[in-house]
């Protein structure tokens, strides 16, 4: 019976034909392994996978160095208050339908994704959005309750047709699988669970793309992905690091992600409830031994969550066997027969877990849960299927999470780390971390405009983090992407989760 | 000249029984072997299997200190393949024990039991046969979660059929020989006759199964957490050892694939073995 299995993932591996790779006729094949459950931007949250990155265009965009740059939105004019936004929409955008794109399809949009609640998650961004004004066909205001600082970036989801979604629900299936968008790219045809094959769009609005095609073929299995790469079936593809050196044939582009790993604490846990002991577990991880044995150096030690942003002002924890152990003195806690630490005949005894599916984060576990127990820390390393870990969230004691925006901080931080984001607030801060300090800058953060006054709150924000560790840091890691040598266009930028933000400038990409 | 056509045919004869008897001999001394490793793994190797070592990533077999090398992480090999065979003969034993188990008394019961029950039984078993394993087991699994019992449970579930029809058809061929009608006739009950008469009878053919099952439950552990649905994730089993090697299967390090995989067809091989011999040197398969 293993034999069949076997055979039969060899058998998807090479079986699956129908769309051939060819350079010549200015197609772009590419395998990814994770496919999205929907094309729709409004209810995704903040990840965005190739094909909807390139069927989708917001107001706004981000360059190279992922600041805001204009997109369907040619300028803007922020009020002194930061409550009233005006943009000025660009002429002649088109839908891929060849509708034209207008003032009316931005209100619907952010009114659409406003309301829909829980079943968009970018609703938070969208909360404090009290009257959308569209005084002609390309001017939009808007008006907010309080200041929102990351509004701009915000604003660069996808923007919405309302010709096409108008009196239909946002989740609406038939929308998330043949989506309509302004972005340089069109949905020619998709199957489920193989893959999207995009045509270029003529009439977008920065000129006709390079490339005549851009297939997107779903390979979950990594193996399947190289051996595709490799035997000439696809072009491109996303590849772990482990595979870098088999590649063969094709320039590597290895960008930067702003993608962390770190292990959570549950803070409901008696056993986490002293600062001390969380940092002295952040001394005895050995992060560069992490990324050097199980991402092969493509990717580099966290200090904090904001490493990769331009507010990056984390000190981190060196591995510092020394520092472990005078914090775990000052806690109160001695080594007992087993060589471990404990209080009260009481160990610092938990269960670490994550995705068992994941096989980067289960063998970040198992290095991580190695140094932690050599250090005299009490760990079960024992990793569950996603399932069973998605349902128990609340009651974990300890898990390998992994967070981290390119964009602006906020998105990516005060949901993880504020008090009212706990998660019996229903809300995506795992391990229930509280400290006020902390919840005081994020507050800051998010309705301070002015740029200095940001940059000071991220910082205390970190010092805060410093100082009561809610994550034992692990690492960022780097998206690896195999190109043929002939395609130019592909530039640097600092990746996001997943290593999403591979397509961003491809309308510019060719063929040489 | 006559001295060798008298020797002649058993030369031959030679031929045909020797590679039975050795191959018998080794088929068990490599389950002993096996069995043996699993019992005493904590002694033959001290080094912890979910132990990684940066420091030594990636060796090959023959390195020092690490026998079979290491893997990706670190982790010995050796270490993760002893305490492997633990969990999957465990299993294997198990599972085979429930599966023959549930299976006489199923067959048994069917054998005796009014029609209905008798019915029932065999028409469930007929239901469970023609669905694939793996249906059975991938319903069960995730009702249950992956635990080790869930392993055995489903297992058993899904492989007891073909030992109760077994008993079943035995008890009810031999239930009208005259011999079983004459213990009928001096006065011995029911009970008295199945357990004297009827179920020795059937054990020949139970126990050349139940040999079989060992083999097929080792194998359906290694599938199942192959599959992510076996033993929990990051205890070494060899079906587990084969899952986190998979991923790497392009990357080199062959030895990581190679060691569980042929620990699997080694011992599935001499189970087979030992399971033809049971079942008698009359069979014409058993030429192993």
């Amino acid at each position: 019976m293993l034999a069949v299995v076997l055979a039969a993932a060899l058998a998807s591996a090479c079986g699956q034909g129908g769309t051939s790779a060819s350079g010549k006729d200015g197609v772009f094949t590419y395998a990814v392994g994770d496919e999205p459950e929907t094309f729709n931007p409004g209810l995704q949250d903040g990840h965005t996978d190739p094909v909807t990155e390139l069927v989708f265009r917001g107001l706004t965009g981000h360059d190279a160095d992922n600041k805001i740059v204009p997109a369907l939105a040619e300028s803007w004019k922020v009020s002194e208050d930061g409550t009233s936004y005006t943009f000025e929409l660009r002429e002649g955008a088109t839908w891929h339908d060849g509708k034209p794109f207008t003032s009316d399809d931005v209100r619907f949009t952010i009114e659409t994704v406003r309301d829909a609640g829980a079943d968009a998650p970018l609703s938070r961004n969208f909360a404090m959005v009290k009257e959308i004004a569209t005084p002609d066909a390309h001017t939009v205001r808007l008006e907010l309750d309080e200041p929102f600082a990351p509004m701009l970036g915000a604003l660069s989801m996808g923007m919405l047709p309302k010709h096409v979604l108008d009196g239909k629900e946002i989740t609406d299936p038939e929308f998330g699988r043949n989506p309509i968008g302004t972005g340089p790219f069109k949905i020619a045809e998709y199957k489920h669970g193989q893959y999207a094959e995009l045509a270029a769009h003529e009439r977008y609005y920065e000129g006709e793309p390079g490339l005549k095609k851009i297939v997107i073929k779903y390979v979950p299995d990594d193996s399947a992905r190289l051996i595709q790469l490799n035997g000439g079936e696809v072009d491109g593809a996303f590849v772990r690091p482990k595979q870098a050196e088999q590649v063969k044939g094709h320039r590597l582009e290895v960008y930067p992600t702003a993608d962390y790993r770190a292990i959570g604490f549950n803070m409901k846990k008696p056993v986490f409830a002293d600062a001390r002991v969380r940092k002295a577990m952040n001394h005895a991880i050995d992060s560069k031994a992490i990324m050097d044995s199980v991402v092969v150096g493509y990717g580099a030690p966290a200090k904090g969550p904001l490493d990769m942003s331009e507010f990056a002002a984390a000190e981190g924890f060196a591995f510092d066997p020394a520092k472990t152990e005078s914090l775990m003195k000052e806690a109160g806690y001695a080594k007992n027969g087993d060589g471990l630490w404990a209080k009260g005949g009481t160990t610092v005894a938990f269960e670490l877990t994550t995705f068992a599916e994941d096989s980067l984060r289960v063998a970040m576990l198992n290095v991580a849960a190695t140094q932690l127990k050599e250090a005299g820390f009490d760990v079960t390393p024992a990793p569950r299927s996603s399932d069973w870990v998605r349902k128990h969230w609340g009651d974990l004691d300890a898990a390998v999470v992994g967070w981290g925006t390119p964009y602006d901080p906020d998105s990516s931080v005060y949901g993880v780390f504020h008090t009212d984001e706990a998660i019996g607030e229903g809300g995506s801060n795992l391990g229930s971390y509280s400290n006020e300090e902390a919840d005081k800058a994020l507050d800051k953060g998010r309705t301070t405009l002015d740029p200095d006054g940001r940059k000071t709150a991220y910082t205390d924000f970190q010092k805060a983090l410093q100082d009561d560790p809610p994550f034992a840091w692990i690492g960022y890691l780097k998206a690896i992407n195999a190109v043929p040598e002939n395609l130019e266009g592909p530039q640097q930028r600092t990746m996001g989760h997943h290593g999403y933000g591979f397509f961003w400038n491809a309308q510019t990409w060719r063929y040489a | 000249m006559r001295a060798e056509t008298t020797r002649a045919p058993r030369g031959l004869l030679a031929v045909r029984l020797r590679p039975r008897r050795p191959a018998l001999a080794a088929a068990v001394a490599v389950l002993a072997a096996l069995g043996l490793a699993a019992l005493l793994a904590p002694w033959l190797s001290p080094l912890d299997p979910l132990a990684t070592d940066t420091s030594a990533t990636s060796l090959p077999p023959g390195s020092p200190g690490h026998p079979l090398g290491t893997d990706q992480l670190g982790r010995d090999l050796l270490a993760r393949m002893l305490h492997g065979a633990r969990t999957s003969l465990l299993v294997g034993l198990t599972a085979a024990a429930i599966t023959v188990g549930a299976g006489m008394l199923l067959g048994g019961l069917a054998a005796v039991a009014p029609r209905w029950l008798d019915a029932l039984i065999a028409r469930t078993a007929d239901v469970l046969l023609s669905l694939p394993l793996l249906v059975i087991v991938l319903a069960f699994a995730a009702v249950a979660g992956p635990s080790l019992g869930t392993v055995i449970v489903a297992i058993a579930v899904s492989s007891w059929m073909p030992v109760a029809l077994i008993v079943r058809a035995e008890l009810r061929g031999r239930r009208e020989r005259l011999y079983v009608r004459a213990a009928y006739g001096l006065g011995l009950s029911r009970r008295q006759v199945l357990w004297r008469h009827l179920l020795p009878g059937a054990l020949p053919p139970v126990a050349s199964v139940a040999a079989f099952e060992v083999g097929h439950a080792i194998l359906a552990e290694s599938t199942l957490s192959f599959l992510g649905l076996g033993v929990p994730p990051n205890n070494p089993s060899w079906g587990n050892l084969l899952t986190e090697a998979q991923s790497h299967l392009l990357t080199g390090a062959w030895y990581t694939v190679a060691v569980p995989a042929a620990a699997v067809v080694a011992t599935i091989i001499a189970v087979n073995v030992v399971a033809g011999a049971i079942a008698g040197p009359s069979d014409e398969g058993g030429s192993w």
